[in-house]
């Protein structure tokens, strides 16, 4: 891993970071509201189906 | 600490009834501003077809990737990895995306690697090559 990636992550504040979690979580609900059956299930069968 | 996430660990944190959906909720938490996490820019193709196999609409799928990569640093893929996956291939009888995850954690040195593939990741076989847990046992670790 570069020192780049790196100081993307950790350069931000915390504040920054829990907002984004916040934010992903807002999205997650969402996700999970339309979405039907298992994403990993279907990740796992197209690795399959390759 | 590096922890690289599959794509299956990441579809868990947006699907809230996966099988490992709470713990990766966890993780994603108790590692918030602590721990590097990072993967591959191919999981973004899985992370996208995994959600539209499951009627996700387009529009929330760009914005979940959108907001994922804020959080997880996505590295472009290298020709080492391809290289390294190719002899995981014959050594372990992986899947072509599997073993270019596993190579992937594997040349960037990542500390360990989570999945919730039990079906192919979390075998025995493949766990002796790397250290690959399910969310639930990083959890268990992290937490000691």
């Amino acid at each position: 891993m570069g020192e780049t990636e790196t100081s993307l992550i950790k350069g931000v504040s915390r504040k920054m970071v829990e907002l984004r979690l916040v934010r992903m979580r807002e999205l997650a609900e969402k996700t999970t509201k339309e979405s039907k059956g298992s994403a990993v299930k279907a990740i796992i069968e197209e690795h399959e189906e390759e | 600490m590096l922890i690289y996430l599959d794509a299956t660990a990441l579809v868990s944190f947006y699907k809230k009834n996966e099988k490992y959906s709470r713990e990766i909720d966890i993780i994603f938490e108790r590692t918030l501003g602590k721990e590097v996490l990072i993967s591959s820019e191919w999981s973004q193709l899985e992370f996208i077809r995994g959600l539209m196999k499951t009627k996700v609409s387009i529009k929330t799928i760009r914005e979940d990737l959108d907001d994922i990569s804020l959080s997880v640093a996505f590295i472009p893929i290298k020709s080492a990895w391809i290289s390294r996956a190719k002899e995981l291939v014959f050594k372990l009888n992986l899947y072509a995306a599997d073993s270019h995850h596993l190579a992937a954690a594997i040349l960037e040195k990542a500390d360990v690697m989570i999945t919730c593939d039990e079906k192919h990741l979390l075998r025995p076989k493949v766990r002796k090559e790397f250290k690959i847990v399910s969310p639930k046992e990083f959890l268990r670790e992290y937490e000691h």
